[in-house]
């Protein structure tokens, strides 16, 4: 019960209940609000979650399991660590292991895991059409 | 950990499946008769042998085989060699291949900017060389001196914020390693970062500041620099080998 209502609690945070468009994140102590559409994916990285853009990383206080749930169907987790912007995809390289993501002007770069991938092109493929 | 749970797996296979060949070796249940020490010494020799392959090392693996070949002396009629022919030779094999073989078969450790002696299987296991965080596929980057990336056949992007970075060990082996230190900091005036890598390309993504001391050694496959240092900040050293794949340090 206090969990749930810890989660309910965060999700007010996140200024709309539904589908948030900024989100909190935190570098050297300072807080920034970040408009989600900037942000290109997010991973974990020794138990904490963090939010990359372009050119920038910033720490989130969410777990990745509360992000899947709380982001709108524009986000998907690719990866164990790993929650998608499915807008920011610029370049897919599909390889026998995995599939490498590739962003608009940024030299980060992602892998999807193989078990995620058909998923993802499903996804994508939608996107298109709708 | 991951390595350590296959590693128990293989010595509790192997150790039931020297009690099932047990039982039924002396039930007469097997058309020939090994005998209770064969068996035991079959068992551990075979799996030292399967140890020393994954570490490669040299004399672990020949010495195994020849243990193999003595206990089996009988059924392989070369019951005449053995065992100090055997021996003899194991040990001439041992120096002729230690010699050829030695200096491109251990990987290259390197601890807080320190070079130390390790074993491949030490790569996966962070407490043999007190690196303090050694990644495995599931997780990320970390905030420690000492980091050890571990890959093979699949490709990786760690995105590394310590803020007190020392050292950087990459081992790969058949995939694609990318590493993004642009919002690192280093703890000192130099970063090592220690390849290991074989048939796989390595790209370093560095802030313009740091320098470059490529002291990387290349085997058909060469280091490729992205763009050129503002020069006043730490420098970084790039040391290992890297055999049929390219290094690519970017700056970012």
């Amino acid at each position: 019960m206090q969990l749930a209502s810890q989660f309910t609690l965060r999700k007010c945070r996140l200024k709309l209940s539904n589908h948030p468009d900024q989100i909190e994140g935190k570098k050297n102590k300072v807080t920034y609000y970040l408009n989600l559409n900037d942000i290109l994916f997010f991973e974990t990285e020794d138990k904490q979650v963090i939010a990359h853009t372009k050119q920038d990383a910033f720490v989130v206080a969410y777990k990745l399991y509360e992000l899947e749930n709380l982001l709108s169907s524009q986000f998907m987790r690719v990866a164990k660590s790993t929650i998608l912007n499915l807008d920011q995809i610029y370049a897919l390289t599909r390889s026998i292991s995995d599939c490498k993501v590739q962003f608009h002007d940024s030299y980060k770069t992602v892998y999807v895991w193989r078990h995620y991938y058909r998923n993802l092109r499903d996804r994508l493929n939608e996107r298109r059409s709708s | 950990m991951k390595r350590r749970n296959i590693k128990r797996i293989f010595w509790g296979i192997s150790l039931l499946a020297a009690a099932i060949f047990l039982v039924m070796d002396q039930l007469h249940m097997f058309s020939f008769h090994l005998g209770f020490a064969s068996i035991f010494w079959t068992v551990i020799f075979a799996a030292t042998l399967i140890e020393s392959l994954v570490n490669k090392s040299i004399f672990g693996s020949v010495f195994s085989v020849a243990f193999l070949l003595i206990v089996y002396a009988k059924p392989l009629r070369i019951t005449r060699i053995v065992p100090w022919t055997i021996l003899l030779a194991a040990f001439l094999i041992w120096i002729g291949l230690y010699l050829l073989f030695k200096r491109s078969w251990g990987p290259t450790i390197y601890v807080n900017n320190k070079k130390i002696k390790g074993n491949w299987s030490d790569l996966g296991n962070n407490k043999k060389f007190h690196a303090e965080h050694v990644f495995s596929e599931s997780d990320g980057s970390t905030d420690d001196e000492n980091i050890v990336i571990s890959q093979k056949f699949s490709d990786v992007s760690r995105y590394i914020r310590s803020q007190n970075l020392r050292t950087v060990n990459i081992n790969s082996s058949m995939g694609e390693v990318n590493v993004y230190l642009d919002a690192a900091k280093a703890a000192g005036d130099t970063v090592t970062v220690d390849i290991n890598a074989s048939m796989s390309d390595v790209a370093l993504y560095i802030p313009l500041s740091w320098r470059i001391d490529d002291q990387l050694k290349t085997g058909l496959g060469g280091v490729e620099i992205n763009g050129s240092s503002t020069g006043d900040g730490p420098t970084l050293v790039l040391t290992g080998h890297s055999n049929l794949g390219d290094v690519e340090v970017n700056y970012v």
